[in-house]
């Protein structure tokens, strides 16, 4: 019994109280009224969910745009698929160039087997490409041929009469030289004809349409083949890329061929023929020797996959908030504390606050650009490059003003609800302080920050939110590998994918937002003494 | 007789600018014997909690002095523990870690297993041990004046000031605290001032009651003693002659001071000038023609 309850406490204190009934019925606790309670606040809303599936997937295939249709969600869970293979495969080329010895050796026979099975399946699905082409061929053919006849006799009639028009116009123009005619005649006659070739045009014009229309119909079983092609043939690539990384790029492969270049040259010392040749000899020992070491501690760079680019985001959105608390908090208190203090900062506050994104993603751009001009040496990125996970992720110039551009947007709800929960101290906690005689620091600690804590961590939830907000645009503007960019970049570069791949990037936002609000709402029911619950 | 021990002595106090200034006390004298249990009683917004700030040093006077044998309040001071009217317990805090804060800064010498003991033995003075690590906003009203009450205790003051400490509770609540007090109050004597608005109550605490007449300019109106023997019963007391006799005394006094105050109040009436609206629906060349 004690778990239940400690179980219920936690879904209310994380904000999933809708699961409440979920947990009392496992208990057996009043089933009729848990099952009507999850009925209403459980069920109604997954199905709602669900309609609101089917209809995307009614209404998206009926509306195309220029970067492709719109996604139905099969296509986008599709796009999901994708991009995890890609990290996928990154993650096992990351493995396979690291292996060595007789671990490499068994790797490198399973790859061509499996090379050896997929060049096989290709060339069947080839084939089965080419019967489909044909097929495709003679069905269009069958479709275009009653169409295109009537085009051509039509063309060829109109070509006719055109002629005739043609012919009629001159022998009036004739008529008018020879001023049998009124020149005003052969204009009209002219205008006449202009607007019968343009009614011709404009009917054959239909027909054409048609034939395009035609043409550019999918053929079902031709698209399939198509696809299975284009993935397996991927799938082969892959494999291809996997077996040069166990041979020739594989990086114990690459060691031992420098190794055994070195002993060739330390060999060469003896059959000498001159002291400039011992010399060269000496110079070249010297560079095989760093290029070793240097190949030595090689790591594959694996392409940026999805998971980076999520890891990296959470991580710039983390250090832009910790920096806006950590300037926030600390300015919010001394508002609050000191009216002067906060009569000086209530203009800066006034007009900062409102300032779009964008300017201060530019004005970092510059200052991060004037303060760390070169990343490999100065000592912030040097030092941030030996922190295990974030010598993984890559801090450059790019992630440290998107996070400076989160930190100056993230500042201001930390600030403002700080300034306000030490000013709206209860007077009756005021009189404690000063009966108890607590000194500037105690009340401080044990008064003012503890009492001010409930809004200053709702504030902390708005900074958090309006941070990842404002992340994912500087990273599109930015081009700091995360989220931001990952949608910037699928807009540039336009695949039969990219709508859907920023579908899915939408809900992977969505839902890494949702997890943060959760956080910050978990901490911020901790510290709230008063049973106030957050909304949602 | 004792000398006095807590003194007031002509004290008044203002607030608001001074071309409009209201004096909320005016000429206080009060002289509170040590070990004495005094109640004062009067009307809400007479200046009651104004009067109580002044004692504890929370608010200086304007004309007067304060003094705690013999020496001027100017400060809060550990001398005098004041219990306020609606708990002021820190919410962040539970129970044990209200009291132990107080301790701390009243008694710093007490140090580890001491201080806990110290905070234990107040609380269960207090009949509140099961509720030590609670915070208040899990205790219902009368445990929370309890912790109140264990705080103020806890940090040993020669004086203790009660601020109406009852007033937000129901009844039976309220007479098992009273009781509560009245015991500790006998078994560890110390000078108290209780702000109270229920006659009742001041008769079967104090040992002397002082009315404080309505504001603005309210002062100290002579004290009514109250001659019953301790310790007092509830029950038989209601029996009680001397009982009786001051229960109507001070009640009618109370009362006798709330008309003074209504026809005071009432002789302020405005001449007003004899005016007749201009009537407008008649055309004004009439008037004219008058």
């Amino acid at each position: 019994m004690e778990l239940k309850y400690k179980i219920l406490k936690g879904l209310d204190v994380s904000g999933f109280a809708v699961f409440d009934p979920v947990v009392r019925l496992a208990y057996g606790e009043e089933p009729q009224k848990q099952i009507r309670a999850i009925g209403k606040f459980i069920i109604v809303p997954v199905i709602f969910i669900l309609v609101c599936f089917a209809l995307t997937d009614w209404i998206a295939p009926k509306h195309k745009t220029k970067s492709g249709q719109v996604p139905d969600t099969a296509t986008i869970r599709k796009s999901a698929k994708i991009n995890h293979l890609i990290a996928k495969r990154e993650g096992i080329k990351t493995v396979d160039f690291l292996r060595e010895g007789a671990d490499r050796e068994k790797t490198l026979l399973e790859v061509q087997a499996l090379i050896a099975e997929k060049v096989a399946i290709v060339d069947e699905l080839k084939a089965e490409l080419k019967i489909q082409e044909e097929a495709y061929k003679s069905q269009l053919d069958a479709k275009l041929k009653p169409i295109q006849s009537k085009y051509d006799a039509l063309k060829a009639k109109y070509k006719e009469a055109s002629n005739a028009r043609k012919a009629q116009s001159k022998a009036l123009a004739t008529q008018v030289y020879n001023k049998q005619v009124e020149p005003s005649e052969l204009v009209a006659l002219l205008k006449e004809s202009d607007a019968q070739t343009e009614a011709e045009r404009a009917e054959l014009d239909i027909l054409k349409n048609q034939l395009d229309e035609k043409r550019s119909e999918k053929y079902e079983p031709l698209e399939l083949a198509r696809s299975n092609v284009d993935s397996e043939a991927d799938a082969l690539m892959f494999l291809k890329t996997r077996e040069q990384l166990l041979t020739s790029r594989n990086r114990s492969v690459k060691v031992a061929e420098a190794v055994e270049k070195k002993q060739g040259i330390a060999d060469s010392f003896e059959t000498a023929t001159s002291e400039s040749k011992v010399l060269n000899a000496a110079k070249g020992l010297v560079r095989q020797e760093l290029s070793i070491e240097r190949l030595e501690s090689q790591k594959y760079a694996p392409a940026a996959t999805i998971y980076l680019y999520i890891q990296r985001s959470v991580f710039t959105v983390i250090v832009g908030f910790l920096l806006a608390v950590i300037i926030g908090i600390p300015l919010g208190i001394l508002c609050g504390l000191n009216k002067v203090f906060m009569a000086c900062m209530t203009p800066i506050i006034a007009i900062f606050k409102p300032v779009s994104p964008v300017v201060w993603l530019l004005i970092f751009q510059i200052i991060v650009g004037a303060f760390f001009p070169n990343p490999d040496t100065h000592p912030l990125f040097v030092a941030a490059s030996n922190i295990p996970w974030v010598q993984t992720l890559g801090v450059n110039p790019a992630m440290v003003f998107s996070a400076c551009t989160v930190a100056m947007c993230a500042l201001w709800p930390s600030l403002v609800n700080t300034a306000l929960g030490v000013c709206s101290l209860d007077p009756d906690h005021v009189n404690v302080a000063r009966v108890l005689r607590l000194n500037f620091w105690e009340r401080l600690t044990k008064i003012i920050i503890p009492s001010a804590l409930p809004l200053i961590f709702a504030g902390l939830r708005i900074s958090m939110g309006v941070g990842w907000m404002v992340l994912i645009a500087a990273e599109a503007l930015s081009s700091s590998d995360g989220l931001g960019k990952f949608v910037w970049d699928e807009y540039q570069n336009g695949s039969s994918l990219t709508f859907a791949n920023i579908m899915f990037a939408c809900f992977v936002i969505g839902i890494i937002g949702f997890i943060l609000d959760r956080v910050m709402i978990v901490l911020q029911r901790i510290v709230s003494f008063d049973d106030s619950g957050a909304s949602v | 007789m004792m000398m006095s021990f807590l003194e007031m002595k002509n004290v008044s106090l203002g607030f608001g600018p001074y071309d409009n200034r209201t004096e909320v006390l005016k000429d206080i004298n009060l002289s509170v014997k040590e070990n004495e249990f005094v109640a004062i009683i009067g009307f809400s917004g007479a200046g009651k909690s104004t009067l109580i700030s002044l004692l504890a040093g929370l608010t200086q006077p304007d004309k007067g002095q304060v003094t705690i044998g013999g020496k001027v309040i100017k400060e809060p001071s550990p001398r005098l523990g004041i219990m306020f009217q609606n708990y002021s317990l820190l919410p962040w805090l539970t129970v044990y870690e209200n009291i132990e804060l107080a301790v701390r800064q009243a008694l710093p010498k007490l140090k580890g297993k001491e201080l806990v003991e110290h905070v234990e033995r107040y609380v269960g003075m207090v009949s509140l041990t099961p509720a030590l690590k609670k915070t208040p906003a899990e205790l219902s009203g009368g445990m929370r004046q309890r912790a109140s009450l264990a705080r103020t205790l806890a940090m040993q003051p020669e004086v203790l000031l009660l601020d109406e400490p009852l007033s937000a509770l129901d009844a039976l609540t309220r007479a098992n605290i009273q009781d509560e007090i009245i015991r500790i109050w006998e078994n560890d004597k110390r000078t108290v001032v209780m702000i109270t608005n229920d006659v009742e109550e001041a008769l079967f605490m104090a040992d002397r009651i002082i009315p404080l007449t309505i504001g603005p300019e309210a002062t100290l109106a002579d004290p009514f003693l109250v001659e019953i023997d301790r310790p007092r019963n509830r029950a038989e007391v209601n029996n009680n002659d001397t009982y009786k006799k001051l229960k109507l005394d001070v009640t009618n006094y109370l009362i006798g001071l709330n008309d003074e105050t209504k026809k005071s109040k009432a002789k302020i009436e405005i001449e007003m000038p004899d005016v007749q609206p201009l009537d407008l629906s008649k055309p004004l060349s009439k008037n004219v023609q008058v």
